[in-house]
């Protein structure tokens, strides 16, 4: 006769438990608005490349807060983030600025920023970067289209990514899309805010446009980035101001080296 | 070797020939000329001088790491606790003799006591090794000169009679000091080791070093990394005897020519394991702008502890948390090795109101570890962002048009693209810190801006209004999610 160790078992079988629902809540993540959350019946995978445009060199402070804010939502706890750019990036588009950061949300605390020299240099850190668990995310940033970001440059971030279940967010400001292997590309646009009260400017809002979904359907929305809640909140359009649909067409398949526009 | 002294050319150094054919250091070159009419001469550059001392200093480290400059000519090594590596004294200075003499060098050395006596006898005597018990009577033997005092001093000295060291050392101290001053004496007591003069090392001392002596020159880069291995190995051993951790590591390769190579590695936690290391020196190896060059091999590989720090007690059971942290130190080690400290940053709050001085960014592998942000005091939740998440440094000009005076603009033209301004909320006067500007620093009136297609902007306007600058200027200073 054999005695089991119920007490034992039952341990081992909550543990099990344990790290599955982990796992479970590591892997996915929402917006917190459910209109946006419908089209992502699985959530936003977790551990992925997803690509974030500025649709004019002007959008690049809505680009900037919406990859700010998905950071926010896929690693809410105080995992550093780490921010690749390139040399030049801060005279372009200016450098990333605690204090402003804060107001939206990330706790200066976490970010750690690495400058590189080259497109290969952000690369290679973000590669380094995705292949530590204990990253919260990475914002990726280099200049306009560089040669080296290609397919397969970015099906092996991507790889990473999915093993450690760190997100990647490619930053592309001044950029075109072109082939990769990112999971969802966001093409965002400023757009105008609800005023906090006697004229001033409210709290970000962001017209982005998902034009590329591997998990499901694409869409439109006019989002507002609730920066206490960290929650983003899809809102009416200000009245008065014109909102066009989105000029951009997806891209088709390609020869590599063609300009889409 | 000649050289301008006193609006003169005066001959500064010459060799053993000249020397024999009467001509002196200090001598004019015109006098010098007279008597010789062929003479070779080349112009002293002293700068050069102490590149090559350097270098020679460099190279004596492989004798032992407390090497002393004694400027202009001179080295001076503790030998202490080294001599056996070579089997004995009269081993090491005949190594050091006959490997610099294959460089084409002349040189006089002196092993005794102290360092000043080495000193003394090296440059006034036949030098060697002295004998202890012999010391005293081979200094006593050394001219005033080598005491290193004033001419005046010297003089005095000489016109009582005095000769040699030994001749003043035997006289009343309260006499001396009565006359020639506290220098004379002092410069005595060091001599003869009354009086402890210690040198001072040009390079830290290392905390802990441990280094392998190659009978044939490595060449094979393999094999240089196999002993870097072990050395680590060993070196790590002797540091967790002591629960210590690395926090900067060098390793000098000795080429057999004489050139000596270092690489230093820093890490923002102290390493006490080969792995982590050997990784780190591997990727600053493989991203050298100069690579390592082997040449004709390395004789010496030494890898030393710089820098330590209390390691906590090896931690077998790390839970993920812990691990996941280590994870990122070790992260942030390898990045900055690879595109150097000043690239891998981490925003650290300052005390002050000027938005550009507000954050540094501070290397990541070197910055204090827990930093807290103060919510700026001005930002109550619920507000939308007081400070622009993108910051131009320096502000960029922009044109801009306002309806009334000393308001926010109605529209500006930025980077060649014009925005007509909705909203806006200011100004946020920001006054120069007057006790850290030189006069000139405007105090700043800040106003958040949107435009009709929903871009926020922080641009501020140079200058009080009130005081009626009649073309103020404009500046973008950031942008606003």
């Amino acid at each position: 006769m054999t005695t089991v160790d119920l007490a034992a078992l039952r341990r081992d079988i909550a543990s099990l438990g344990e790290r599955n629902a982990r796992a479970a809540q590591r892997s996915a993540f929402d917006f917190g608005d459910n209109d946006i959350d419908r089209v992502f019946r699985e959530g936003m995978q977790r551990g992925a490349v997803h690509e974030i445009f500025a649709e004019e060199a002007g959008d690049a402070g809505a680009a900037t807060g919406f990859a700010i804010a998905l950071v926010l939502r896929a690693s809410p706890d105080q995992s550093p983030v780490l921010w690749l750019e390139e040399d030049f990036a801060a005279q372009e588009n200016g450098f990333p600025y605690a204090p402003g950061l804060q107001n939206i949300g990330l706790d200066p605390q976490r970010l750690i920023i690495v400058r590189c020299a080259s497109p290969q240099d952000v690369l290679k850190a973000a590669s380094d970067s995705l292949g530590i668990r204990g990253t919260g995310a990475v914002v990726i940033a280099p200049r306009s289209n560089p040669k080296c970001l290609d397919l397969t440059a970015s099906r092996k971030l991507l790889l990473t990514a999915q093993q450690t279940d760190v997100p990647a967010f490619l930053l592309r400001l001044g950029a075109y899309p072109s082939e990769n292997a990112a999971v969802t590309r966001w093409l965002i646009r400023a757009a105008p805010s609800q005023s906090s009260g006697a004229n001033a400017p409210g709290h970000p809002v962001f017209d982005a446009t998902l034009i590329r979904n591997r998990q499901g359907m694409t869409g439109h929305w006019i989002l507002q980035w609730e920066s206490d809640d960290h929650v983003f909140r899809q809102i009416e359009p200000v009245s008065g101001t014109m909102v066009s649909a989105p000029s951009y067409r997806p891209p088709q398949t390609r020869k590599s080296g063609t300009r889409p526009y | 070797m000649v050289d301008k002294l006193a609006n003169a050319l005066r001959l500064t150094a010459v060799d053993e020939k000249a020397a024999k054919a009467g001509l002196y250091k200090g001598m004019a070159l015109t006098d010098a000329r007279a008597q010789f009419e062929k003479l070779d001469i080349a112009f002293a550059s002293p700068r050069k001088d102490a590149v090559l001392l350097e270098k020679l200093a460099d190279w004596c480290d492989r004798y032992t790491p407390l090497v002393a400059l004694d400027e202009p000519h001179g080295l001076i090594l503790d030998l202490t606790g080294c001599i056996h590596l070579f089997g004995d004294e009269t081993q090491l200075i005949e190594d050091i003799h006959k490997r610099l003499h294959r460089y084409g060098m002349i040189v006089r050395t002196a092993l005794a006591s102290n360092p000043a006596a080495a000193r003394a006898l090296a440059r006034h005597s036949p030098g060697g090794i002295i004998d202890r018990n012999d010391e005293t009577r081979r200094l006593y033997a050394l001219p005033l000169i080598s005491l290193d005092i004033e001419e005046t001093h010297l003089a005095g000295l000489k016109r009582a009679g005095l000769r040699s060291v030994g001749d003043i050392d035997v006289l009343p101290r309260a006499a001396l000091t009565a006359r020639f001053g506290t220098n004379l004496v002092n410069r005595l007591d060091a001599l003869f080791g009354r009086q402890d003069e210690p040198i001072t090392p040009r390079r830290i001392v290392p905390v802990c070093m441990v280094e392998r002596r190659m009978a044939e020159p490595l060449i094979a880069m393999e094999s240089v990394e196999h002993v870097l291995m072990s050395l680590s190995d060993e070196l790590f051993r002797r540091l967790q005897q002591r629960v210590e951790g690395a926090r900067e590591i060098e390793a000098s390769f000795f080429r057999a020519d004489g050139n000596v190579r270092r690489i230093s590695i820093q890490t923002g936690r102290p390493v006490t394991e080969t792995k982590p290391m050997f990784r780190l020196l591997k990727e600053r190896l493989s991203t050298l702008s100069d690579p390592l060059d082997a040449g004709y091999g390395f004789d010496i590989i030494r890898l030393a502890a710089i820098r330590v720090e209390q390691s906590q007690a090896i931690q077998k059971s790390l839970d993920d948390r812990a691990q996941e942290t280590e994870e990122i130190k070790t992260l942030v080690d390898r990045l900055s090795i690879r595109l150097g400290n000043s690239r891998v940053l981490r925003p650290l709050p300052v005390d002050t109101h000027i938005p550009e001085r507000a954050v540094s960014l501070e290397p990541a592998a070197t910055a204090k570890q827990d930093i807290v942000f103060e919510r700026t005091p001005e930002h109550n939740p619920g507000n939308p962002p007081e400070r622009p998440i993108r910051l131009f440094q320096p502000p960029e000009r922009i044109d801009a048009t306002f309806e009334v005076p000393d308001a926010a603009p109605a529209r500006f033209t930025w980077r060649r693209v014009q925005h007509i301004i909705t909203l806006a909320e200011g100004p946020e006067r920001i006054a120069p810190e007057w006790w850290r500007e030189h006069a000139g620093v405007l105090t700043r009136d800040y106003y958040r801006l949107e435009d009709n297609r929903g871009r926020r902007f922080w641009v501020f306007r140079e200058g009080l209004y009130e005081r009626g600058d009649p073309t103020p200027r404009w500046f973008l200073h950031g942008i606003f999610a």
